[in-house]
């Protein structure tokens, strides 16, 4: 059960951020580039305030994109932004929570089972858009020799039937497989994509990751990290941690590298749609169902592809 | 676990309610841009349009800052510490957190059941206090030595694996996981020291340290039980991690290990080495050794049937049992005694000592604390004021007197030293006060802590949870704003160029954030 608690703790780190250094000098303004915040004139009638702002959460992968609707609605810097909004916890969480009502709105990736389960059992019926697509992509160190994969070799690296690099044209060595935890929106993403069921591989105890940026650093950063594989999503290492990338590479997939044409044509093949989601029960003038119209309209997919995510 | 959902829950409240710090981003469109629009749900009149937000164009937000971990000092993983000139200050960071379970096969009893619970241990690793990871999570405990130095020093154990774990706590009680940490466990023996500035680091094979004057600082092992003679090394730096010296070999000229080594240091930066060997029958031999600051010996070698004990500029050696002496740095034997009793309270060292059937209470310049007494003191703090008690029996009857010889009214079992101004009061078995002496009020209780130390110029008090019990919470309370600011599996202060850092991991979320400028300068969450 220390499931809460993840989300909890970026809610207190927000608490203690905000409110914890009164002494502090400004914090976020006139660090960076952020200093001068334009403010867009407003064509509705309605204005989000710090007050009425919806409590927001979601996938991490989405974090930007939260970042980017808080900054342009509120009108303040992406730093600020950072602050009123909590995209911590599994992607699991995010959606208990706001079944809960611990969020009023989510910006988050595909349910996981265990979510869909929890969903239904509450009786809390959500109502969710899909505003993005992103994808599930391989990663192997940058001195590995294979620099693609078919889904059928995926498959059988990862069901434990190919062992070693040498059969997918690789170096003689053992290929380390790594995971992710099961309730996270990476896993989600492979367990739908690769669809492998019971054929599964259990990893092994040192070979599953709790984080994204965990999974990066076993592929990228370590020594004896050459003969690792693992998963990520696309967007979160190209434009969150592309510093991985230095080390790491990413693997075509049947031949198609992952970019944001090919993902949005379909040509790369594992893809996945993100969403915006809150509770159907929502009121028609409520903060979160203003914001959600807002981000599912065209301003909004304008805002999404500005964010450099695929829209949709 | 509800306990600290709760309490966050509350904290999130009351942010929500209350909080409107300096830093909460004010909305800036409250300006002539939009004065017609709606910030207020309830306030639409039911009849009017539906509500909507719209932008005449999206604003320039401008672009995001890379990653959750705010980048490396380095670009490639490292293992080791580099010392530089140009790091700034140094913090630890938790970059990964195991979980096993602490007694995987737990009998029927009931004790043993309570026994079996999962512990976290976390690895850290070392960042700049602007949040660049300059060393990755390889070291399994870090303490803070806060005067090894201008700047501090950070004494830190390495982790024996640098492969990459980090697991889900749900995951974490199994068989495998237990065999697993224990393949994995730090070599005690293998210790690094890093200067809170960066500036310099020492890797020595050995796992204690001990801070000698304010120029010098010894190391040494702990214990010899499978070393050689020549393994009874005691290492002496500078703070620019330099060797100054070393006791090496067998100073004793005993053809055999210490059974065990003990540092510690006399007023005027003279180290004060102990070493003890153990005797199959009777009696062992320990000798004790002093040196100076260059090595120098300033007193003969002390042998003693018990052990050497500092005391300001003096010596307690004890010679057998009833049988002690107060020896100077000169060797005089000031006094003798058949009792000797030392203890640190209030921030000093006080001495109780027979002499001549009576019991004298002295500070570290032999000055009398008090008048003599007829019977065996029994010292603690009240208040920030000493006391001593008639204590023949704990419990009823028992007489307690301040220095001035007032009765004291010990109301709660004890009261610790915190600082001018604040005291911790035990309250119950296990719970801590925090109390204003000033004011006298009780600032906060805090349940199954130790003593809280400040930081922060006395804005945050640190509580750090005890052992004992199946789950381990630290505590900070903000003492400015009289409230709890954090609760967390653990929690770690440090006071690193001007600025106070919390180092913090929960439910395997861990964060580093600057209280003194509000930055949360790392944050890792588990997805």
């Amino acid at each position: 059960m220390k499931k809460i608690p993840a989300i909890l703790l970026a809610a207190a780190l927000l608490l203690l951020s905000a409110c914890g250094a009164q002494s502090a000098p400004e914090t976020t303004r006139g660090t960076d580039a952020q200093t001068e915040v334009q403010t867009a004139r407003q064509t509705g009638n309605f204005s989000f305030t710090t007050d009425n702002y919806p409590r927001m959460g979601g996938s991490l992968a989405n974090l930007p994109l939260g970042e980017a609707v808080t900054a342009t609605v509120l009108g303040i810097t992406r730093d600020e932004a950072d602050e009123l909004i909590t995209f911590a916890g599994s992607t699991t969480d995010n959606y208990k929570a706001i079944v809960d009502g611990g969020f009023d709105i989510l910006l988050a990736y595909e349910p996981s089972e265990e979510a869909k389960q929890y969903i239904a059992d509450s009786g809390v019926e959500l109502e969710m858009t899909p505003i993005g697509t992103d994808a599930l992509v391989f990663i192997c160190s940058k001195e590995n020799k294979v620099d693609s994969l078919t889904l059928d070799q995926i498959k059988q690296i990862y069901s434990g039937k190919i062992t070693n690099w040498s059969e997918v044209g690789g170096a003689d060595a053992a290929i380390k497989p790594y995971q992710r935890n099961k309730d996270s929106g990476s896993q989600t993403l492979f367990d739908k994509l690769v669809n492998l069921g019971d054929d599964l591989m259990e990893p092994p105890v040192d070979m599953t990751v709790g984080s994204m940026i965990g999974l990066l650093e076993a592929i990228a950063d370590y020594e004896g990290s050459e003969n690792a594989l693992g998963y990520t999503v696309y967007y979160y290492l190209t434009n969150m941690e592309d510093d991985k990338l230095a080390t790491s590479k990413i693997l075509a997939l049947d031949g198609v590298d992952p970019t944001n044409e090919t993902i949005g044509s379909g040509e790369y093949s594992l893809t996945n749609d993100f969403y915006v989601v809150i509770r159907k029960d929502a009121a028609e003038d409520s903060p979160e169902r203003i914001l959600y119209n807002w981000i599912c309209s065209a301003q909004g997919k304008e805002l999404v592809e500005k964010e450099n995510y695929v829209a949709k | 676990m509800k306990r600290i959902a709760a309490f966050f829950l509350a904290g999130i409240l009351l942010c929500l309610c209350a909080c409107s710090a300096p830093g909460t981003p004010q909305q800036t469109t409250e300006s002539s841009t939009q004065p017609e629009a709606v910030t207020s749900a309830a306030a639409a009149d039911a009849d009017a349009e539906p509500l909507v937000f719209r932008l005449e164009s999206l604003p320039d937000i401008g672009t995001r800052k890379q990653g959750a971990v705010k980048g490396r000092f380095f670009p490639e993983y490292r293992d080791t510490f580099e010392p530089r000139d140009d790091y700034g200050s140094i913090v630890p960071y938790i970059g990964s957190v195991f979980y096993y379970t602490s007694n995987p096969y737990p009998g029927e009893d009931e004790e043993d059941s309570y026994n079996a619970y999962t512990q976290p241990q976390y690895r850290y690793g070392l960042m700049t206090g602007d949040g660049r990871i300059v060393v990755d999570d390889v070291y399994a405990e870090v303490y803070f030595e806060e005067d090894a130095g201008p700047a501090g020093a950070y004494c830190m154990t390495l982790f024996a694996d640098r492969g990459v774990k980090s697991l889900h706590p749900e995951d974490a009680d199994t068989e495998e996981e237990y065999e697993w940490l224990w393949e994995h466990t730090p070599d005690e023996a293998d210790t690094l020291l890093v200067s809170a500035d960066g500036t310099w680091s020492i890797r020595v094979p050995y796992d204690k340290w001990y801070i000698f004057g304010e120029t010098l600082f010894a190391v040494y092992p702990s214990g010899m039980y499978e070393n050689k003679p020549e393994d009874n090394k005691i290492m002496v730096y500078d703070y620019h991690g330099r060797l100054q010296y070393e006791l090496s070999g067998d100073p004793g000229n005993m053809g055999k290990p210490a059974d065990s080594i003990n540092v510690r240091w006399l007023t005027g930066d003279v180290l004060m080495a102990e070493y003890w060997w153990s005797a199959e029958e009777g009696r062992g031999t320990g000798k004790c050794f002093f040196r100076d600051k260059s090595g120098k010996p300033v007193l003969e070698t002390l042998e003693e049937a018990g052990n050497c004990t500092a005391f300001g500029a003096y010596v307690i050696v004890e010679h057998a049992e009833d049988r002690y002496s107060l020896v100077d740095l000169n060797g005089r034997e000031r006094f003798t005694s058949t009792y000797m009793h030392t203890q640190y309270l209030n921030g000093e060292d006080i001495l109780v000592m027979e002499q001549n059937g009576e019991y004298r209470i002295l500070d570290t310049d032999l000055r009398q604390m008090c008048e003599p007494k007829s019977f065996k003191p029994y010292l603690k703090a009240l208040n920030g004021e000493l006391v001593y008690g008639d204590v023949q029996y704990y419990g009823e009857g028992s007489n307690w007197y301040l220095e001035t010889d007032k009765p004291a009214d010990m109301t709660t079992d004890s009261e610790d030293y915190i600082d001018g101004r604040y005291v911790g009061c035990r309250s119950g078995e296990d719970d801590i006060i925090l109390r204003d002496k000033k004011t006298g009020r009780d600032l906060v209780t805090v349940p199954y802590a130790d003593i809280p130390k400040l930081f922060a110029n006395g804005e945050l008090a640190f509580f750090y949870g005890l052992y004992g019990k199946k789950t381990h919470q630290d505590y900070v309370y903000s003492i400015k704003e009289e409230k709890m600011l954090l609760e967390a599996d653990t929690i770690a202060c440090y006071e690193a160029g001007g600025s106070t850092y919390m180092v913090f991991c929960d439910g395997g979320n861990s964060a580093v954030l600057n209280y003194t400028t509000g930055e949360k300068i790392y944050q890792k969450v588990v997805e």
